[in-house]
């Protein structure tokens, strides 16, 4: 732990002329392809925000120069798209951090066997977007839906526009739950065992052990997961497009960023205004990113 | 005492089992939906256990779907970008641990900003991109845009960085040059992060499906596993099949799971080499 | 404190946006990468095929679902007919290139194709009937109509096609391509379930279906009757009450430029449907797969329910299915209407076969070949028979009679329903620009209309029939009309 004035970029160890030649070439194989395939198109993307395409990409397109994208900030299906994509985070991101935390504490017992469970926690991470959306058919079915055998009765999900988002929310969530909790489970084995023993000694009781020292010293963790939470739940669709598709009332009601941008994209050709939703979602995600540092940050308890 | 402490045991077993019941589930509802009948499955009120299993689900549905050519090409697609990612990555992730060079911090910077951006959101100038390049409905094309990844350079990072620091004074007394350094004491410190960004790619790789579609275009010899899911099933006599097939297109990554989720977890810990 | 946090500071995260900047300027400025465009082939010349001396080979790209493999759904089906074909002859070789996902996925890789100026693109793409609007507008195709031309052999085939299912791809007078698979709604209904509730015989008027669900709840069969939601009713309505669903000869005569769906017609079928849900009927899905998207025919075969709408194209499937469900004797009539008889007759609905441009002129020729093989008698009937869609042709009938066997007669239905009457632009089904957007401003009126708190179906039709008259319009200025 003594070590973070070198962990910062600059605290080098080889710093010759010769090693600085190293050092770019070493960073290079990955600078290209990032370059080629992440940049580029992204910048692009800025280019092809003025032009007004063609519903088919092989028509010539017209240049139009900001006005798609003044369009889009004042219309309503932009800003329903935004809402919903909010909502969609502020369900997926807390309900995965929280189960994933309850799940890394209660994994974090000496306990025989504890590493099967720690398995079955973890198993969600293996799940694609089309194996989930099949699997939550049939457990959401308003009429053959396992819900429905434990007498959970639910509306169908592609006409109720004020559950289908939740439930789209709710796949998200157990996507990212086990990725959660392999983060979490990563930060409490890595607290430091002196600390935990004295406090121990101290004679806390569990409960307050875990609110008092394990929560605040776990929380930069916490915070990284809420992070890539966010990011995770910000570039999911896939469920919303088999599950949910457009045939149904609640289309509009779930038609978050990412997917609103697919649908612009592969159904609409409408790549003019697909890059000006991309340009959007890429901003509302750095934004949430910064604000999270910024206000969390003040908050998180850093062990130094 | 001796009673209190078993009850505390159990209610500790009960509440473990309770929570992995309700996060395996899904898991579970693929699984031994892809046991049931048809009938099984579209009964009302559903069946939760399949009381006649039907094991011939999966042969049938690797059969019709041939699943076997998929499976192939995923392997070797998941492969190659995992084994990409895990060079680059190395590479990358040395030289911002360890080596001074220029325009360190802002590269840096802009790598790890690489993962905010969606995938989807570079797809068409990606696609004209492999086009321009000739790799387009080629396993290459598959491959080249995920060689690198933002996460997987942050992950080693923070591994090398593990390393302490009285490993790098012994490494220059004893004359190592990076290189030297890299091979020898870095990497091999370094393996559980190794194994877990591995994995990750892995998963990542397996499961991606929109890029996959467009660019593998006509070529059918290139499809991977999540396109051959949708050769099974898609008729309302099939269902089962394509509960079948998820099973089928799940199980190597589980596989893998059951194996490497010890190094997932320690890759992300600081105590990695303690 | 975990290190996975370290490098993730506000500064570094900070200088991202800098560090964009910095790279925008470098990037943008960057050359742009373009797609060489691919040739393209203007007319058609059936001849070319025999004039060849080497094989010539092409690509058929098509949604059909399943495997590969022979006897495993529709797609198997048509890897056969491939696989004669290429055995039949040697100047043309075809190449199969499913998309399991569908005619969206389809339509993605066709357009993934244009966006590269063609290259890649299928010598021979099948596309949905709705979609042939869209099809011709992409300005990627030969219409089939320069073929036919061309070839006299044809021209006196032509007479043993259903002049409707023909018809149906007629785009703006012009014949855009061939149709390959007709289905239609019909409606299912359980014998055994008539016999429990005492119903006589199928209803025939929308009152009686209304009269038969509350027979049908009384007899045990909770919803008594399902309707899944599918915008494709409206469209069967207007159709066999000769009414369009767009304007311009629907589509036909010239480009659509309003759709014309919200008539007392469709306001009283749709008040009938209110009442049967309100009654206590099930309104299912239409998204999704599995038990979702056939919640309709599961609540059949759970004697849920006694009778549905649905595709024909199910039949094939629903009958492998029928074996393990006792408790079902199916049925098949044709849908009920308001008075028990019809002015028009049912619209084709399927999918059909469109020549792309960016062939060679001999791969072009070997396209039209390959589609009248597909078209032919023989294939045609085995094609039906195998699958559940109607044949096109009426020289196939007997063939594809003796391969069906028993269950003829529920095939008989739709073949009739949709063969027989009257065929003009009112039943040749509806040519609608932008119809995948029309699709999903229709789905939230039909789940208005069956939900509390039961909005007049004058009202919500009227405001489904100005926001997709809208985005048509929208569609039609970005094509420069």
């Amino acid at each position: 732990m003594s070590a973070r004035a070198s962990l910062v970029p600059g605290g080098s160890v080889f710093r010759r002329r010769r090693d600085g030649w190293l050092g770019l070439a070493l960073v290079l194989p990955a600078l290209i392809i990032f370059a080629g395939f992440t940049y580029y198109p992204f910048f692009k993307n800025f280019q092809m925000g003025l032009f007004k395409a063609a519903p088919f990409p092989n028509l010539p397109s017209r240049y139009v120069g900001t006005a798609q994208f003044t369009t889009m900030l004042g219309s309503a299906d932009f800003l329903d798209s935004v809402k919903s994509t909010v909502i969609y985070a502020l369900i997926t991101v807390p309900l995965g951090v929280i189960g994933g935390l309850v799940m890394a504490v209660l994994a974090h017992q000496k306990l025989r066997g504890i590493r099967i469970f720690r398995t079955i926690f973890s198993s969600s991470v293996v799940s694609s977007a089309a194996v989930a959306a099949v699997v939550f058919q049939v457990i959401l079915s308003p009429q053959t839906g396992y819900l429905q055998a434990l007498g959970i009765h639910l509306p169908d999900i592609t006409s109720s526009p004020t559950w289908g988002l939740p439930a789209m929310a709710l796949v998200s969530a157990w996507q990212f739950v086990g990725l959660a909790f392999i983060i979490l489970t990563a930060g409490l084995q890595s607290l430091p065992d002196e600390i935990m023993e004295a406090s121990r000694v101290d004679g806390a009781t569990a409960w307050t052990r875990l609110w008092r020292i394990t929560f605040p010293l776990l929380s930069p963790t916490i915070f990284f997961c809420g992070v890539v939470g966010v990011i995770f739940s910000l570039q999911s669709f896939g469920q919303i497009d088999i599950m949910i598709g457009t045939s149904g009332a609640t289309y509009t009601h779930t038609n978050v960023l990412i997917y609103a941008i697919y649908r612009l994209l592969h159904v609409s050709q409408n790549t003019g205004l697909a890059a000006c939703y991309s340009i959007a979602l890429f901003v509302i995600t750095l934004l949430v990113t910064l604000i999270q540092f910024r206000l969390l940050e003040k908050r998180v308890h850093y062990a130094h | 005492m001796p009673t209190k402490r078993l009850a505390r045991t159990i209610s500790r077993y009960l509440l473990l089992v309770v929570i992995a019941a309700i996060v395996v589930f899904p898991l579970y509802v693929l699984f031994s939906g892809s046991l049931m009948t048809l009938k099984e499955i579209s009964s009302i009120p559903p069946q939760l256990i399949p009381l006649h299993p039907v094991w011939k689900s999966y042969s049938e549905a690797f059969n019709t779907g041939n699943l076997g050519q998929y499976l192939a090409v995923s392997l070797g697609q998941s492969a190659l970008i995992t084994i990409g990612q895990v060079v680059t990555s190395i590479s990358a992730a040395f030289a911002f641990a360890y080596i001074a060079f220029p325009f360190k911090r802002i590269l840096f910077a802009l790598m790890l900003a690489t993962s905010m951006i969606p995938f989807e959101v570079t797809v068409i100038a990606n696609l004209q991109t492999v086009h321009s390049l000739h790799v387009d409905e080629t396993m290459q094309g598959l491959v080249i845009p995920f060689l690198a990844t933002g996460f997987g350079i942050f992950l080693m990072r923070q591994a090398f960085m593990q390393i302490p620091k009285e490993m790098h004074e012994a490494a220059i007394i004893d004359g190592y040059g990076p290189w030297k350094y890299l091979w020898r004491v870095a990497v091999p410190l370094a393996r559980p992060s190794v194994a877990a960004l591995a994995v990750f790619g892995f998963l990542g790789a397996w499961n991606q499906y929109l890029w996959p579609l467009l660019e593998t275009g006509n070529n059918t010899s290139i499809q991977t596993i999540q396109m051959g899911i949708r050769q099974v099933g898609g008729t309302i006599s099939t269902a089962n099949l394509t509960l079948a097939a998820g099973v089928i297109a799940t199980a190597p990554l589980l596989v893998l799971l059951v194996f490497f989720q010890k190094h997932l977890i320690r890759s992300l810990t600081a105590g990695a080499v303690k | 404190m975990p290190p996975t946090l370290r490098g993730m500071r506000t500064s570094s995260l900070t200088k991202v946006v800098a560090s964009f900047a910095l790279a925008a300027t470098s990037l943008t400025s960057a050359t742009l990468l373009s797609g060489a465009s691919a040739q393209a082939t203007t007319s058609c010349d059936p001849s070319l095929v025999a004039k060849s001396s080497s094989t010539i080979n092409i690509t058929f790209e098509e949604s059909m679902p399943g495997g590969a493999v022979s006897g495993t759904g529709n797609h198997g089906v048509l890897v056969d007919l491939i696989n004669q074909y290429n055995a039949s002859q040697h100047k043309v070789h075809v190449t199969d290139s499913n998309d399991a996902g569908g005619y969206g996925a389809t339509w993605t890789k066709y357009t993934a194709d244009l966006a590269n100026g063609g290259s890649g693109a299928p010598e021979v793409v099948q596309f949905d009937q709705f979609d042939s609007q869209e099809a011709v507008d992409t300005q990627s195709l030969i219409p089939v109509s320069s073929c036919i031309a061309a070839d006299p052999a044809f021209q006196k085939d032509k007479k043993n096609l259903v002049q409707k299912a023909l018809n149906a791809y007629v785009v703006s007078g012009t014949q855009a391509g061939m149709p390959f698979s007709v289905s239609t709604p019909v409606m299912y209904y359980n014998l055994q379930a008539f016999k429990k509730a005492k119903i006589a015989k199928a209803p025939t008027t929308m009152d009686q279906l209304i009269a038969d669900e509350a027979l049908l709840q009384r007899a045990g069969y909770r919803y008594g009757v399902a309707i899944k939601k599918d915008p494709w009713l409206t469209m069967a309505w207007l159709s066999v009450n000769d009414q369009a669903f767009v304007n311009n000869g629907n589509g036909h005569s010239s480009r659509a430029t309003a759709t014309t769906f919200n008539n007392s017609t469709t306001q009283q079928y749709w008040s009938k449907v209110q009442t049967i849900i309100r009654n206590g009927g099930l309104a299912s899905s239409l998204t999704g797969s599995l038990t979702q998207a056939y919640a309709n025919i599961f609540a059949i075969a759970n004697d849920q329910a006694g009778i549905t709408f649905d595709t024909t194209a199910a039949l094939g499937s629903i009958s492998s299915a029928l074996p393990l469900f006792k408790n079902v004797t199916l049925g098949v009539a044709p849908l009920p209407t308001l008075s028990g008889k019809t002015t028009g007759s049912m619209l084709p609905a399927g999918n059909g076969l469109f020549i792309p441009k960016y062939g060679t002129a001999a791969q072009v020729s070997a396209a039209w070949d390959f589609i009248k093989f597909l078209t032919s008698k023989t294939s045609m009937a085995s094609w039906a028979s195998r699958t559940g869609y109607l044949p096109i042709r009426t020289d196939s009938q007997a063939a594809w009679k003796t391969a069906l066997k028993k269950q003829i007669s529920w095939y008989q239905v739709a073949f009739d329903q949709f063969s027989k009457g009257l065929n003009d632009n009112n039943t040749q089904g509806p040519v609608i620009p932008d119809y995948e957007q029309v699709l999903a401003d229709f789905g939230p009126t039909l789940d208005a209309l069956t939900q509390s708190p039961w909005p007049s179906a004058s009202t919500e039709l009227q405001h489904a029939q100005n926001t997709t008259t809208s985005d048509i319009q929208s569609y039609n200025s970005s094509l420069g009309y």
